[in-house]
């Protein structure tokens, strides 16, 4: 459904996102998402919503059945070159972490008519954490409405959001490592 | 939607609502103390990801500001979302460009263990997307929900999907400028799953697809085109520890004014995945016989891309196809192989034989043509995988029986390339060359090349440097070079402003099977992505 609005004073409307934005980031300060995990773990942030989606071998995998854990939400599909580079890295991460409470959510953006190509994939990088599929984009449009991929997003022991991470490049795999750690490290105090 | 409207959603999303209430985890966090700096600071009620768009176009000499602001809301089991889109122009120079202002997706919905209900905008798919496809596909411009209600029910080893509603399309086309209103196709449709034995799903699903005023040539109310799918799914991903597969069949009943000219169509897919340790074999194929796409008369020809439904081409995600999905059979075989994890390697063939047909150079007539698709691709990785090259290239060509030669041709080679200097620093470099040729007449012969030369700098955490270089000699296009540079700022991972300065080749772009053309783009654009 649109509306549309014809008088040449309407147009401020059009600033309404980046006005709202502006203020929000000046007021926020550094609560601007994405910021390191800091100490204080899950308190002011928003829960992570919860979602349903199958695995690869078709069971039914839920946010909630890893209430308790740091959650690492990666989006990825078939197609995005960066998502490539990036996943050994998470895959490295997850064997590393996995038994302190860490877990890997690889969900992928393919849709419906190239979700054949996601289990090759998954199994040419040979990763072992739950690889999703969101054929719907429904969880997508939840975490990222932009649609960029990669996109990670991570999520603490409490179910909160603890920050988000677009795209993927050289040495990234650093600062996720280290917000992993200060997740788990904070949380499991 | 009026602005008082608006206005209730906002309050809906607890927008007014403040101070903000936090929605609480339900155990275990530590408590805060007051020496901790996050106990003080201001937190939104709602999750936020703003982008916005301002620049000038000057191969069309006029401005630009675009704005999408989504706002979400979860208060468990609750939650609400909204997009609001703003479009405003300077000095556009086609009636067909003008400002608007839109709430392009709204939902609100309940979602328990066994039950999630939506009400408002929500997306659907059925199968492998043969009988009902509603995505996102920002790739093309694409973002089609369905306005209506949507419930899923999962019980023990069966859940099924309820949905209904009229088709919400992105009214306004970033890339031409144009908008349209929604064509309030009205679609419904219902499917069923359950696990047998643990391992196998069997589905079942019908959707019917009613088109409003399909001729556009007097308004009516009347749904005067209709479409109605139905078919079952059996899907085993792990059949065996070494075996899984996928099956769908699909049949399509149409019912038109003037009447179908293919009334009655089908279609099967199929895919089967073997494991053999180091190496991944993957069967892909289809078989389409007189599908009716379901595409909604809009009256834009930016908004072509605009479908219902999206089968499987079983062809490469970007690959140039003119016939996806009617009369159309073949599928491929692709092994993929793990020589260690630092260099894998693919090798894929598909062939297809097309009965939708082609011209025929010599005698105008149109002709079945038989499809080859070669395509390879290789990864290496090195400096602990913070290093890669990832490069494919193919050559896929369209042959008649009657006359030999090839009436399509279309090669690629592309090649992806990233070092790490040290932790901080890395340089990247992207090629892309495409070849394409395209014979339907001896007076119709295009043969033509296009691509695209990158490369940059980035500097963590924060800063992007790239410049590009675009060429092509496709005769529809305006220039045959185009240059551009751009810087990246993220003041946060996921926030960040980007500016392109210069110019960037179009043409025609396909994503699974859905093209359209994109205009070639010249000016100054200043992009800024916001979450929080």
């Amino acid at each position: 459904m649109s509306c549309s609005i014809s008088t040449w004073s309407s147009r401020a409307l059009a600033a309404l996102p980046l006005a709202l934005c502006l203020a929000a980031s000046t007021a926020c300060g550094g609560a601007l998402d994405g910021e390191k995990p800091s100490a204080g773990g899950s308190a002011g942030r928003a829960a992570a919503p919860d979602f349903a989606l199958r695995d690869l071998s078709g069971r039914t995998v839920r946010l909630s059945d890893h209430r308790g854990k740091v959650v690492l939400v990666n989006f990825w599909a078939t197609w995005c070159v960066p998502c490539a580079a990036e996943l050994p890295h998470l895959e490295r991460l997850y064997n590393k972490y996995r038994d302190q409470g860490f877990v890997v959510l690889a969900i992928s953006m393919d849709g419906p008519e190239s979700s054949a190509n996601v289990d090759p994939h998954a199994r040419r990088y040979g990763l072992t954490f739950p690889v999703l599929l969101d054929e719907e984009t429904r969880v997508v449009a939840t975490y990222n409405p932009k649609r960029t991929a990669p996109f990670t997003v991570m999520i603490g022991r409490g179910g909160e959001v603890a920050g988000t991470r677009e795209g993927y490049h050289a040495g990234d795999e650093i600062a996720v490592e280290e917000d992993i750690r200060a997740l788990i490290a904070n949380e499991s105090r | 939607m009026s602005l008082p409207d608006v206005a209730a959603v906002a309050g809906l999303l607890g927008l007014l609502a403040r101070p903000a209430a936090p929605a609480a985890p339900p155990s275990g966090p530590p408590a805060e103390t007051p020496a901790d700096p996050a106990a003080h600071r201001f937190e939104l009620p709602v999750d936020v990801t703003a982008s916005m768009t301002a620049g000038w176009r000057s191969d069309r000499d006029y401005g630009e500001m675009l704005g999408r602001l989504n706002l979400s809301r979860q208060l468990a089991p609750w939650h609400a979302s909204v997009r609001l889109d703003t479009s405003t122009f300077v000095d556009a120079p086609d009636p067909g460009i003008e400002d608007r202002y839109t709430v392009e997706k709204a939902s609100a919905g309940w979602r328990g263990r066994s039950l999630d209900v939506i009400a408002g905008d929500a997306y659907v798919s059925f199968g492998r997307g043969l009988a009902l496809s509603l995505r996102k596909l920002d790739e093309l411009g694409i973002d089609t929900t369905l306005r209506g209600a949507k419930l899923l029910v999962h019980h023990g080893p069966a859940a099924g999907t309820v949905a209904f509603g009229y088709a919400n399309i992105n009214n306004v086309d970033e890339a031409t400028s144009t908008s349209v209103d929604d064509p309030y196709d009205l679609i419904g449709g219902a499917q069923g799953q359950v696990l047998v034995a643990d391992r196998v799903n069997l589905g079942a699903y019908g959707a019917a697809v009613l088109f409003h005023d399909p001729l556009g040539l007097v308004p009516t109310d009347r749904y005067t085109d209709r479409s109605f799918q139905y078919g079952v799914t059996v899907d085993a991903p792990r059949a065996t520890q070494r075996f899984g597969f996928y099956l769908e069949a699909m049949g399509q009943e149409v019912t038109s004014e003037p009447a179908a000219q293919h009334p009655r169509g089908f279609a099967l897919y199929g895919s089967a995945t073997g494991y053999l340790g180091k190496a991944t074999l993957l069967f892909e194929g289809k078989a389409y016989g007189d599908l009716t796409p379901l595409t909604p008369n809009l009256g834009a020809p930016a908004f072509d891309a605009v479908s219902y439904s999206s089968p499987p081409t079983v062809e490469r995600v970007q690959q140039t196809i003119e016939n996806p999905a009617t009369e159309i059979a073949g599928g491929r075989v692709r092994l993929d192989w793990s020589f260690s994890p630092a260099l894998l390697a693919y090798v894929n063939y598909g062939a297809f034989r097309d009965w939708h047909g082609y011209s025929d150079p010599d005698s105008g007539d149109i002709e079945a043509g038989t499809i080859h698709d070669p395509y390879a691709g290789l990864e290496a990785r090195w400096d602990q995988a913070r290093s890669w090259a990832i490069a494919s290239a193919g050559w896929r060509v369209v042959l008649l029986d009657t006359e030999g030669g090839a009436v399509r041709r279309d090669g690629h080679v592309e090649v992806d390339v990233s070092q790490a200097l040290d932790e901080r620093w890395s340089i990247t470099a992207r090629a892309l060359h495409e070849e394409r040729l395209v014979h339907e007449s001896a007076l119709l012969e295009e043969d033509f090349r296009q691509g695209t030369l990158s490369a940059g700098f980035r500097l963590r955490p924060s800063l992007t440097v790239a410049g590009g270089y675009d060429y092509t000699t496709e005769p529809t296009q305006p220039r045959r070079d185009y240059l551009n540079a751009s810087i990246g700022w993220d003041f946060t991972p996921s926030s960040g402003l980007r500016l392109l300065v210069g110019s960037a080749r179009g043409g025609l772009k396909c994503i699974s099977g859905v093209c359209r053309v994109l205009p070639p783009f010249e000016g100054v654009k200043l992009s800024a992505t916001l979450r929080f």
